[in-house]
């Protein structure tokens, strides 16, 4: 098997293949295997070179990103092959990641009952008041005075509006139409003829003298016109 | 860095590589070193051979390899 030299590689790729692609590169490693060294092609975007010794070489640079930003590099990322340490790592942020080992407690079954309990407490005896107070307008003292008051007040009002019912119903619309002169089946343009008489012409306007000529004209009196 | 990078001949010989159609394609295979770097392994077609195809190809391998010592 051919020896792998890397810049021999490099060298191939720019001479040969100067547009970076995945694809160009995949072709190279087709029509000259032997720059490959047996290796093959792989990682997350078929940039890398895995040769059979364990060696890991990363072909293009920012694979992945805009065509103009990538060219044809050599650079060994053996060691920053997944599961490796990361050589360049980040910094601890102000904020710390979720720890989904904690579990929130969930509240008691009796806080929200016992809250409103106390909350209800405070009102006290006040529902047996109400209904107290309904028991006594409706069946104690109170019924006695709102009978009365409800047929001298309510009970007239309620006759003298089916009175009025009454009256609408029985009226006949047909004569009140046929008095106003609406019965009829056309609507003319005028109801009656119109009798008014025109008024008078105007006179004509007086449009006054006409223009002076000038041409004719030996300026103002008094005065004489330049020679 | 050795910026000559004079060529060193390894070997030279025809090849027969079948192709995907069923096709026999006869080469002629090139293995060499510029100075250090190496081997390259070029094919040249057989078939109207142009035996200047193999000078132009060492000369834009030799102009990548200036670059890259360069840099």
């Amino acid at each position: 098997m051919t020896p792998f030299d890397p810049w021999a590689l490099l060298a191939m790729l720019n001479a040969f293949y100067p547009i970076v692609s995945v694809a160009n590169l995949q072709r190279a490693r087709q029509e000259r295997p032997e720059y490959f060294a047996g290796g093959r092609l792989g990682g997350s975007k078929g940039e890398k070179l895995f040769l059979p010794d364990g060696r890991v070489w990363d072909l293009i640079y920012a694979a992945g990103g805009p065509a103009s930003a990538m060219r044809w590099t050599i650079q060994d990322v053996t060691d920053a092959a997944p599961g490796a340490p990361d050589p360049f790592p980040l910094e601890d942020g102000p904020l710390a990641p979720l720890d989904e080992t904690i579990v929130f407690p969930m509240p008691g079954g009796g806080s929200f009952v016992s809250l409103v309990a106390g909350e209800l407490e405070a009102f006290g005896d006040s529902d047996g008041m109400l209904a107290r107070a309904a028991v006594d307008a409706t069946e104690g003292a109170g019924r006695v005075n709102i009978e009365p008051a409800f047929s001298r007040l309510v009970g007239p009002a309620h006759e003298h509006h089916h009175a009025m019912r009454q009256a609408l119903d029985n009226d006949d619309p047909a004569e009140e139409l046929e008095a106003a002169g609406l019965t009829r089946d056309t609507i003319d343009a005028t109801i009656t003829e119109y009798d008014e008489e025109p008024p008078d012409d105007l006179n004509e306007p007086d449009p006054g003298d006409p223009p002076r000529d000038d041409s004719d004209d030996d300026g103002p009196p008094g005065k004489e016109r330049p020679q | 860095m050795d910026d000559e990078l004079p060529i060193l001949w390894i070997s030279t010989g025809d090849d027969i590589t079948p192709q995907l159609d069923g096709t026999m394609l006869r080469e002629r295979k090139y293995v060499f070193r510029l100075g250090k770097f190496g081997p390259f392994t070029e094919r040249v077609p057989l078939a109207n051979l142009d035996a200047t195809e193999i000078g132009r190809r060492v000369e834009a391998l030799r102009f990548q390899l200036r670059a890259q010592q360069r840099l």
